[in-house]
């Protein structure tokens, strides 16, 4: 059973979601299974999370989501990276090397 | 577009949005699922399990992010307005005092702002400033509401003084200036109207810098003579004209001297005279091919002309004015005339927002008004704070258990803030609607009918503002106060009790004293009124009819006008259809007035001052048409008897000669060279209004000199006022040959007239200051109710070991009695510090009169005792079993 990202640190969640539609727009479905697949099925996103996190970051200005139809022909709500999202979305991740880095020593204790 | 101000104001995606996007998800998933081999209905049962319950995740997700306090705002105004349509008695109370106080405030202010605030519409209104001498000569006399002032200033000067500061641009940047404004018969295509006019200077329109609708402005080369321009007003383009285009060179006549149309002024500029409705603008210079008889530009001693100026930053106009005074003093005067012209000093005193007789007559009784209402605003206001804090102690214990459960202070205080601002908003719409109605009404009451008012009350800033204000104001006071109440509310004192009774007792004796400051003003003015009705002017004229033909625009030439009223008066006899009927020049009771110093053979050591009388021209026939009694000697003779005589009123003949009997044979001259025989005595009567003594007159002769362009034909009819009016206007039309304008009167109207003002503070106080009574007696009653209902059980112990029940009502009529007293006493302290707002307007009442005092405080103590009786009779009727049960 993989874990879900509540789990992790506050904030990963949401650079999990900007970096799975760095690739492309998708909805929800398709987001949950990208994560899943992407970080080895490691990383569970509940439903429950997922979509306060996507309206989150849509009121934030960072996705924008309009309506579409998906591959299985139903009418689906597809998120897209705004340019303030791509911006943030590098930052985020300048922050979680740099969390990575200071983690890393500290458990390496050089 | 939608995106970004929801994204800006942080509005979550709406409910049905984010239900399809759950169904979405879920038939993805139900897919996928079934894509692992699941049959359909296992693939469903495990997707709903996953997404969990729908309204829940559908409220989760709004609730994402987004900003909860608009939302639960949106809840509390909900619920406010819930609470307040379940109250509906309580919120139309509220609603209906709030828009009364806030619709009268937003009309009077409208008139102050159309009258007093709003600077010109013209460039640069600052620089504008109306100029008037101090340090008048000696022997300057003037009158007000006919009592003589002593006047301190004088703002009219001879057209020489505005030639003479024209010439010197060092110390000005413009002058100009305008003469008499009237109401003057113009004609066009052979159709007559009327018009209101003003006669300015060839610089008026210039200098205030207005731009013309159509055609032209008046320039000082048509301020000269043999020029024939004229500029109109938009009002009157339309209204004679019906917005013709073409009318710019179009040929009129006023006063049957022909003129070209040169321009049209937009509606919105009214020259430098708010609140007069202007509608046409003819240069000074025409008036001497209107009115020939004055050398109106060159004779000095004409003093007709109210002059203005631009001013000139660093010019030192007063300093300097000596020398425009040495070039326009008046060389026929004497060396004392002369002196006392040269001694007077000039200034300059600023008016961006204009000058009118509107503006001075009417803006004293404009600032009462204004006065009147903002207490009326503060009733209103600290009524619906009292209601608002009687429903925070009614709703004590609903407030203390959601205290208890965890309200914040802030979030109740909010809720009874909003229930606040929702009154405030109906009261403000409502008293919006409700304002031009009563502007209308007031601006009736002190204009009456008359055409030359006019006065753009529309809606600007500053109106917004004050409104805004105020209400503002308003909700705040009336929402915080219960919000500090309930904050004070614990589960513990279960209710506010002390603070809110306090809170309620203290605004009841506000109102109170409110109240008494209105209803005394009320009083004093209805006094004041009934004083004026009551005195008697001397005339007996319920059946005259007071008729002033337009012989002259009828087409009758002036020199003829003496032998048409001969034939006019003989006409008038001849009918057999009026009682009696006379000839006279000035109308009593309009504020006219004629007064000339008086000699008498051997009283000439009186000074001038108290020489001077009225001068009024009248035939034989006026005293019994005006129903003025002869107390001694005769009328005057009819038509071709000796007109060397003159008829003296009773206090006249005290004065000159000591006594009635002893004035007849009598002589007297005015400043012409006949000697008069004193031929009658007549009773007093007042002359310019109905206020003050009636002044000394003396009648003379209308047939011995002269006679005025117009002269005013007093009838006493038998039929009725319309008949008169018909049979006289027929007399009037065959003497011209044609149709006559009459302008017709009535001594009782004119009266009313003069009134007008006094009348209308009286009623408009009265209906404030009851409007004000109401609120402190339904404030008593709530108050009294209240404390009734909190010791209830306390009475039913008294009842029920023995106290009379009549103790019980004493003891709660007390407490109503002891506010009002109190009320009472600081209305004394608020009328002592305001009682100059009315007392101008007080005639034969004085302001302190102990009388009016006491009755109002008697009445008052009444009315706050029989309000108090209300709950205090309930209180004593409290069945002891009961009230010990209830709780």
């Amino acid at each position: 059973m993989g874990k879900t990202p509540s789990d992790l640190l506050p904030g990963t969640l949401e650079l999990l979601i900007l970096r799975t539609l760095e690739s492309g727009e998708a909805h929800g479905y398709t987001i949950m299974e990208r994560v899943w697949n992407a970080s080895g099925e490691m990383f569970r996103v509940e439903e429950g999370a997922l979509y306060p996190a996507l309206h989150r970051l849509e009121l934030k200005g960072w996705l924008k989501a309009s309506w579409g139809t998906s591959e299985a022909n139903r009418r689906a709500k597809f998120y897209k990276l705004t340019a303030a999202g791509r911006k943030n979305l590098e930052k985020e991740k300048e922050r979680w090397r740099a969390l990575v880095a200071g983690m890393g020593r500290v458990l390496e204790g050089v | 577009m939608r995106d970004l101000l929801r994204r800006w104001f942080r509005i979550p995606a709406s409910s049905a949005d984010i239900a399809e996007e759950f169904e979405s998800h879920l038939a993805h998933k139900r897919r996928a699922l079934e894509a692992e081999g699941l049959p359909p209905d296992e693939a469903e049962r495990r997707a709903r399990l996953a997404l969990g319950n729908r309204s829940a995740w559908i409220e989760e997700t709004r609730g994402a992010g987004g900003f909860p306090a608009i939302e639960s705002v949106f809840r509390d105004l909900r619920y406010a307005a819930r609470l307040l349509n379940k109250e509906r008695v309580f919120s139309l109370i509220v609603v209906v005092s709030l828009a009364l106080g806030i619709g009268a405030n937003t009309a009077i202010f409208s008139l102050l702002n159309a009258l007093l605030f709003r600077p010109l519409p013209v460039p640069a209104p600052e620089q504008l400033a109306r100029l008037y001498f101090t340090n008048l000569p000696k022997g300057t006399r003037s009158w007000v509401n006919g009592r003589e002032v002593q006047p301190t200033e004088m703002g009219h000067f001879n057209y020489a003084f505005y030639e003479a500061l024209r010439r010197k641009p060092e110390l000005t940047a413009g002058v100009f200036g305008h003469a008499g404004l009237g109401t003057m018969a113009m004609e066009h295509d052979g159709v007559p109207s009327q018009i209101v006019a003003n006669f300015v200077t060839g610089t008026y329109l210039p200098v205030l810098g207005a731009a013309p609708l159509a055609g032209r402005l008046l320039n000082p080369e048509d301020d000269q003579p043999g020029q024939a321009a004229i500029v109109i007003s938009e009002r009157l383009w339309e209204r004679v004209f019906q917005r013709r285009p073409g009318i710019v060179g179009a040929q009129v006549t006023v006063e049957r001297v022909p003129f070209t149309i040169a321009g049209v002024m937009p509606r919105s500029f009214h020259g430098v005279q708010p609140g007069i409705g202007i509608e046409a603008w003819i240069p000074y210079a025409a008036m001497e091919r209107m009115f020939p008889d004055f050398a109106w530009r060159s004779n000095r001693s004409i003093a007709n002309l109210r002059l203005f100026v631009r001013t000139r930053p660093g010019a030192a106009l007063e300093a300097h004015s000596r020398r425009v005074l040495e070039e326009s003093v008046d060389p026929a005067s004497n060396a004392e005339g002369r002196e006392g012209y040269l001694a007077m000093r000039l200034h300059a005193q600023p008016i961006p927002t204009g000058l009118s007789s509107v503006t001075e007559n009417y803006s004293g009784a404009l600032w009462t008004l204004f006065g009147a209402v903002a207490a009326v605003l503060l009733i209103s206001a600290s009524n619906v704070t009292s209601l608002m804090a009687a429903r925070a102690m009614r709703r004590a214990r609903e407030l203390a258990v959601r205290r208890a459960l965890g309200a914040s202070g802030w979030r109740i205080g909010r809720q009874l803030l909003l229930e606040s601002l929702l009154l405030g908003a109906g009261g403000g719409a409502l008293g919006f609607a409700v304002a031009q109605g009563i502007g209308d009404g007031v601006r009736a009451g002190l204009f009456g009918g008359e055409r030359m008012f006019a006065l753009d009350v529309s809606t600007d800033w500053r109106v917004a503002l004050y409104i805004s204000t105020m209400l503002v104001a308003v909700v705040l006071i009336a929402g915080l106060a219960p919000s500090w109440l309930a904050a004070r509310t614990s589960i513990q004192t279960r209710g506010v009790t002390p603070a809110g009774l306090r809170l309620r007792s203290a605004l009841i004796v506000g109102q109170t004293a409110i109240a008494f400051a209105l209803l005394g003003g009320a009083a004093l003015m209805a006094a004041s009124v009934q004083a004026l009705f009551q005195e008697p002017t001397g005339y007996d004229s319920a059946r005259t009819l007071l008729l002033t033909p337009d012989l002259y625009n009828a087409g009758v030439e002036r020199p003829a006008h003496r032998r048409a009223y001969e034939n006019i008066l003989r006409a008038v006899r001849a009918s057999g259809r009026f009682e009696s009927s006379g000839l006279l020049t000035t109308v009593p009771l309009i504020g006219a007035l004629g007064m000339s110093s008086v000699e008498v053979p051997g009283k000439m050591d009186l000074p001038p001052r108290e020489r001077m009388m009225i001068r009024q021209t009248v035939s034989d026939g006026y005293f019994s048409a005006m129903g003025i009694g002869l107390l001694a000697g005769s009328d005057f003779q009819p038509l071709g008897g000796p007109t060397a005589v003159c008829v003296i009123s009773e206090n006249a003949a005290r004065l000159l000669f000591g006594g009635v009997q002893q004035a007849i044979g009598q002589k007297l001259r005015f400043n012409g060279p006949d000697w008069l025989e004193v031929a009658g005595v007549a009773a007093n009567t007042k002359f310019q209004s109905g206020r003050g003594d009636p002044p000394p007159a003396i009648y003379l002769s209308v047939w011995h000199r002269p006679i005025r362009p117009s002269l005013t034909l007093a009838v006493r009819y038998t039929s009725d006022q319309a008949t008169a009016l018909r049979e006289a206007s027929a007399i009037f039309d065959a003497e011209a040959g044609r149709r006559v304008r009459v302008e017709h009167r009535t001594l009782s109207g004119n009266f009313l007239a003069d009134v007008r003002v006094d009348r209308l503070l009286a009623a408009t106080l009265s209906g404030l200051g009851l409007f004000a009574l109401l609120i402190v007696i339904t404030g008593i009653v709530g108050i009294i109710g209240y404390m009734v209902e909190q010791r209830r059980r306390e009475i039913g112990v008294r009842l029920a070991v023995g106290a009379a029940p009549a103790d019980i009502r004493a003891l709660f009529t007390r407490y109503g009695l002891r506010l009002l007293l109190l009320g009472t006493a600081v209305g004394g302290a608020l009328c002592f510090s305001l009682h100059r707002m009315i007392e101008s307007y007080l005639y034969r009442v004085e302001v302190g009169d102990p009388r009016i005092w006491a009755a109002l405080a008697a009445c008052l103590m009444v009315a706050g005792f029989l309000a108090a009786l209300i709950p205090a009779w309930r209180a004593s009727r409290i069945s002891p079993a009961e009230s010990l049960r209830a709780d």
